[in-house]
């Protein structure tokens, strides 16, 4: 038995909540009497289901999939459908895994592997403190060295190491006394809570607001070249392996450079860089700036990607290589990313009417995502953003230059769940990282030769180049 | 399908449940006509499957409870949200639970990946058209005022494309399955 095209109309009708009261019997009847109808009817709510779910995916990468989320984004409940249900798939394998479990599911057709994790957080150690924001991969481990992959806000931790494992992967923790800590991009943190704050960054960056310490128990933290000492106040880090840059926004940071154990108190509105055998000489933040050029011949420090050096017939390039967001472990991203920051320091404030040239080639021609990371000026996590460019803006084999006008950019769907509190628009503030990516099913060759922020007022920007 | 008299173990309940999050998410769609809602749901429904006292000794004792504690939660869910549907009678859901729990299912991973690929080759004006009804969550009405066309039209337009998807799909299936296998 089959059902016609009125029959389904009537199916769908019913679906909408459309039905005519005297629609009712001759629906009823057609499902009872029908298989092919009842058949039908299972078909479209799970056409329904998955469409949904397919476009969750698209959405998601965003986050890098986060990539997958980009673009027009209209933010319905669906960001944090999408959080629950990420929460609730975190919460199955957690409680599978405790009970003993190592559940992998493998598609025979598409050979990836879900969900990936594998040991249970220990619980031995009392909570110091909660995990208020994330994104992006990161893995965590804890006592012993366990390995969890799958974290949740509002998790409560116990100590141990946070790595982020890409250029949009972000880390918010929140101790029991009300400061908070983040890391973004490719970092990593190690912390304790036993009387007093101890942290370790082994490198990236990491802002802070923190609160008032108890007499003698500051908080320490600890880099390959300083040693820095905070009883409250809003800073940010960002350590490489011979040098550690102290951003302080208020209060007063203490800041000690391991080598020779020199001390240096930087105020509000300062910054000192502590190398190992360089100056440590302390400076006022400069005023913002509102243009940029990266210099990828320099090298490829705090790049993502595969960066090979110019030769004389081309410039330093930095390839995509290939990333599983965490969101959807079912797609493979191609990214490449690298850090906003000038040899001086200065603040990038992007401005309205600005806009990012990305200078590079493709192999296929595919869309190209690209994204920033901004913070407000006090150093604080204000949001990501991205904008697309279609396909048919770029030719197979063919190098291109890309505008993205930051008008064009939306809130990156992987930080949905957090839009209250971030910024609408990344008008203003100030941006530290940036990443691109193509979301085609396999490698595109996506590789940047330059990214250029051009200033929407020349008189506003600035001659001076930056460095990676 | 497990046929062991052994209570299912932990991954097996996990594997069978993820096996059918999509047929298990329909059959709460159908309810709350919802897609996230119903995604959350059978999130709720997997969590209790391995935190309740509840055993399970085979996939169909599984599946009859999981289809039958998802209904509950998506009339729970419609009467927390105050949204007014008019269901299908209980005896009907109960005869589609039943067809749905057909053994013959192919996995979700296969046919969420053909269901894919079958999109990609779809015009832009359909896919937009699936989107703003199942995962904006738009009723027909407002997706016709949205693309300008009178809501029978939308009908029409989404019957032929969920029986030619479902075309679509089926072929797909049985193309990647080897031959002389039979469904399992």
């Amino acid at each position: 038995m089959n059902v016609n095209d009125s029959q389904r109309q009537l199916l769908l009708k019913y679906l909408d909540g459309h039905l005519q009261p005297e629609e009712e019997k001759p629906l009823h009847e057609l499902l009872e009497s029908n298989v092919a109808a009842r058949d039908f009817l299972r078909e479209i709510a799970e056409q329904a289901v998955m469409v949904a779910d397919i476009e969750r995916m698209a959405a998601g990468s965003c986050e890098v999939v986060a990539g997958d989320h980009f673009i027009t984004v209209d933010a319905r409940p669906v960001r944090n459908t999408w959080l629950r249900r990420q929460l609730a798939l975190s919460a199955i394998v957690i409680v599978a895994l405790v009970s003993g479990l190592i559940y992998q599911h493998v598609s025979a057709d598409r050979q990836v592997a879900m969900p990936s994790v594998i040991y249970p957080p220990p619980v031995s150690d009392p909570p110091v403190a909660r995990i208020t924001g994330l994104s992006g991969p990161l893995i965590w481990r804890g006592d012993g060295g366990h390995v969890v992959s799958e974290l949740s806000i509002g998790t409560e931790l116990a100590g141990g190491t946070i790595e982020g494992m890409a250029p949009d992967s972000l880390f918010e923790l929140a101790f029991h006394d009300g400061s908070s800590v983040m890391i973004a991009g490719v970092s990593m943190l190690t912390f304790s809570d036993l009387g007093q704050k101890e942290l370790r960054l082994n490198g990236g960056n990491l802002s802070a607001s923190v609160a008032p310490q108890p007499e003698g128990k500051p908080m320490l933290i600890h880099t390959r070249s300083a040693a820095i000492r905070v009883l409250g106040t809003r800073f940010e880090i960002d350590a490489e392996l011979d040098s550690t840059a102290l951003h302080v926004s208020e209060g007063t940071v203490e800041v000690r450079r391991l080598s020779d154990g020199r001390t240096v108190d930087v105020p509000a509105k300062h910054r000192v860089v502590a190398t190992v055998d360089g100056g440590m000489q302390l400076e006022p933040t400069l005023d913002a700036v509102h243009d940029w050029k990266s210099q990828l011949q320099f090298g490829p420090e705090n790049t993502y990607g595969k960066w090979t050096p110019a030769s004389s017939e081309s410039p330093a390039t930095l390839k995509a290589i290939p990333f599983v967001p965490k969101e959807n472990t079912s797609v493979t991203l191609h990214m490449l990313g690298l850090a906003v920051k000038r040899a001086d320091n200065a603040p990038i404030v992007v401005l309205p009417g600005s806009r990012f040239v990305v200078r590079g080639r493709l192999t296929t021609a595919t869309d190209v995502y690209f994204g920033i990371w901004v913070v407000r000026p006090n150093g604080e996590f204000a949001g990501k953003f991205r904008c697309r460019r279609l396909a048919t803006n770029f030719r197979d084999e063919s190098q291109f230059e890309a505008v993205f006008p930051l008008d064009e950019f939306g809130l990156d769907p992987c930080v949905w769940d957090r839009k209250d509190e971030l910024a609408s628009k990344p008008d203003g503030l100030v941006v530290t990282g940036a990443w691109s990516f193509t979301h085609a099913g396999g490698p595109t060759g996506l590789e940047i030769t330059e990214v250029e922020l051009i200033s929407p007022d020349p008189v506003l920007g600035s001659t001076k180049v930056g460095s990676q | 399908m497990v046929q062991t008299q052994m209570p299912m173990s932990e991954s097996q309940i996990l594997q069978t449940l993820m096996n059918w999050r999509s047929r298990v998410s329909a059959a709460v769609w159908i309810v709350v006509r919802d897609a996230h809602a119903a995604e959350d749901i059978f999130q709720n429904v997997a969590l209790k499957a391995l935190t309740k006292d509840v055993t399970f000794d085979n996939d169909a004792s599984l599946l009859s409870w999981a289809f039958i504690t998802a209904r509950r939660e998506g009339l729970d869910w419609l009467h927390r949200h105050r949204r007014e549907v008019v269901s299908l009678r209980a005896e009907l859901l109960e005869i589609l639970e039943r067809d749905w729990q057909s053994p013959s299912h192919t996995s979700d991973e296969s046919r969420l990946g053909a269901l894919e690929t079958c999109l990609e080759a779809t015009p832009e004006d359909s896919r937009r058209l699936l989107k703003l009804r199942y995962f904006d969550g738009l009723a027909c009405q407002e997706v016709a005022t949205k693309l300008g066309i009178n809501l029978d039209t939308i009908y029409k337009r989404l019957s032929r494309l969920h029986e030619s998807l479902r075309q679509c799909i089926e072929g797909k299936l049985a193309t990647a399955k080897p031959p002389g296998v039979a469904a399992q």
